[in-house]
């Protein structure tokens, strides 16, 4: 069993994929803005974050990179949900825990694929090491 | 010239010749070859001179005098010269009469040219974009009012370099590398110009085109400025409005499919899960209509195609409608919502429905954003000097920070300390700034302390002052 962190300020996103998860068979937290999301990934070190990128207080990209300079938190691969549409390559390549970025309308059965995906090959990965 | 006015008067001048040959020939006969007879001869020969003199000067002096009054008829642009003279007072006078006509054209055609070069100087300096005609060395030899209001020259810079005028600017790069290659003549290209102002526009975007007068390398050039400025502002505006549009969009748009694809998968099936899932679908559907009902109403006031459906409206009356509407919705959040009586007339001329839909949106906003247990109070009264009828929305709500309170009536603003207590449009408050504003060209505003509350307020003249387009 796996533990997903999901931070939007939208209330339905974070209800819908919250679902998703858990009929899926995995444990949820949830979180409302960047830093309500950043206070929690700290405290439970969850196997992947699913965040909105625009957020109150800290956007995704501000929350990944909050992630990565802290030692607890910097291996937790990040998936990136973003109602922008463009653009959003170039945070692939900036943050290396950004492994990920979807564009919203997404499909849950996608964001779920995508995420099991993400934790498998952070497995494999602390396998290999 | 005398000696032709001797020949004229030859016959006068051998007369006198002739007789004062006789007088000195009778002198010596008569008194030989003594002192007396040779006396005579010198006497008779000074008398002939005298005469010749005379003949040949009042002759000289007559030609002159016709000369003149000929000359001054010509001048005069008398067309009736009385020709008397000699042909060559003819030719004389032909020639003047030619020199004269050829004076006149070329002074009627300087006129022209004068006139038309003072008509195009005009229409230079009438010209908004900058022009700038500078030769092949780089020397300006003319500028217009546009130009030299841009770059800041006091009086023309005439006779200087482009190079120094432009100073340290990418157009000065450009004209540069033009000239030093050569090909400067036909050159079009984007530049921006810091006129160093303090404002949002001192850096000018321009559309710069450069043609040789000639038709060739050899110039003189004439450099005009297309301002881009304001067309690249009105862009970017757009551009961020459909972006900020499009992402307010999605959001909704988002949930609604996630849920829908969950209920296709049969994902929701226990019963009040379902219910709970429907209600949100059912929000998002209401906040996306919400949404474009707001775009298109703003778009329209924008555009200037919303006529106001004038009316006798009591503001009164109005306030306590919207206040009947929203109970419920305060309650649900225990905030007592209040409005003060008022003794005096508060009609206006004006749009009811619109009104109204200000005085809900500011309502509800309260409402929205006052925590549990909170008030909000509706107050209305007249401003006798200014004519008007204010409304005021007072809250105990959050507050908004003082850079925030400039920025809450612009598309999409929100202000971040709000966003953990609802969901909004964005275009709420921007839409009641354009019916206030744009619609009954009236005013609208905030007061606000940061853990006090806020207070939003309108005002509309009490007669209907007319739209105008926003």
């Amino acid at each position: 069993m796996s533990l997903i962190l999901v931070a939007d300020d939208e209330s339905h996103i974070v209800q819908v994929l919250a679902l998703k998860f858990r009929n899926a068979g995995h444990d949820v937290i949830e979180a409302n803005d960047g830093e309500e999301a950043l206070g929690l990934a700290r405290q439970h070190q969850p196997d992947v974050l699913v965040t909105d990128m625009q957020m109150p207080f800290m956007n995704g990209m501000e929350l990944a990179g909050a992630l990565l300079d802290d030692a607890r938190t910097s291996a937790i691969p990040v998936l990136v949900l973003t109602a922008r549409g463009w653009a959003m390559d170039d945070c692939i390549a900036t943050l290396s825990n950004v492994k990920s970025v979807q564009s919203k309308p997404f499909s849950p059965r996608e964001i779920l694929s995508l995420v099991e995906g993400l934790m498998s090959d952070a497995e494999r990965g602390s396998e290999c090491t | 010239m005398v000696r032709r006015f001797v020949w004229d008067n030859l016959i006068l001048i051998a007369l006198s010749s002739a007789t004062a040959t006789a007088l000195g020939g009778i002198s010596v006969a008569v008194f030989g070859f003594e002192p007396v007879g040779m006396l005579g001869l010198v006497g008779a020969s000074i008398i002939g001179a005298c005469i010749i003199y005379s003949v040949s000067a009042r002759s000289s002096e007559r030609v002159v005098r016709e000369v003149i009054d000929q000359m001054e008829s010509i001048i005069a642009n008398d067309e009736q010269v009385n020709l008397v003279g000699s042909d060559r007072l003819l030719d004389i006078h032909d020639q003047i009469s030619r020199m004269h006509a050829r004076s006149r054209e070329e002074i009627a055609s300087r006129h022209v040219a004068v006139s038309r070069s003072e008509e195009l100087l005009k229409v230079l300096s009438m010209l908004e974009g900058p022009v700038i005609v500078f030769d092949r060395m780089g020397a300006i030899r003319l500028t217009n009012a546009a130009s030299d209001a841009l770059f800041g020259c006091a009086k023309s810079p005439v006779g200087t370099g482009i190079i120094q005028m432009l100073d340290d600017c990418l157009l000065r790069d450009q004209i540069l590398d033009g000239l030093s290659e050569g090909a400067v003549h036909g050159r079009i290209f984007d530049c921006e110009y810091d006129t160093r102002q303090d404002d949002e526009d001192s850096l000018r975007q321009f559309k710069a085109s450069i043609v040789s007068l000639a038709d060739s390398e050899e110039g003189p050039f004439v450099l005009s400025l297309l301002d881009l400025t304001r067309e690249n502002r009105v862009s970017r505006m757009k551009s961020d409005f459909v972006s900020k549009a499009s992402h307010e969009l999605r959001t909704p748009m988002a949930s609604i499919r996630a849920y829908l694809e969950m209920l296709v998968d049969d994902e929701i099936i226990d019963e009040a899960e379902r219910r709970k899932v429907l209600t949100s679908m059912l929000q998002d559907t209401d906040r996306l209509s919400a949404l474009v009902d707001n775009m298109l109403n703003i778009s329209r006031i924008e555009a200037g195609m919303v006529r106001p459906v004038l009316e006798k409206t009591d503001l009164g009356l109005v306030s306590e409608r919207v206040l009947h509407r929203l109970g419920p919705a305060a309650s649900e959040k225990n905030i007592s919502l209040s409005t003060s009586p008022s003794t005096v007339d508060l009609t206006v001329e004006a749009d009811a429905a619109m009104l109204e839909q200000v005085v809900e949106n500011l309502a509800s906003n309260a409402i929205k954003y006052t925590p549990e247990g909170g008030r909000v109070s509706i107050a209305i009264d007249t401003d006798p000097l200014e004519r008007t009828v204010v409304v005021s929305i007072t809250d105990t709500g959050l507050g908004i920070p003082s850079d925030a309170q400039e920025r809450v009536f612009e598309k999409f603003f929100r202000v971040t300390s709000y966003e953990r207590m609802a969901k909004g449009t964005g275009l709420g408050l921007n839409l009641c700034r354009n019916i206030v504003e744009s619609v009954h060209q009236g005013r609208i505003g905030v007061d606000s302390r940061v853990g006090e509350g806020s207070r939003f307020w309108f005002s509309v003249p009490v007669g209907f002052a007319g739209a105008r387009a926003a």
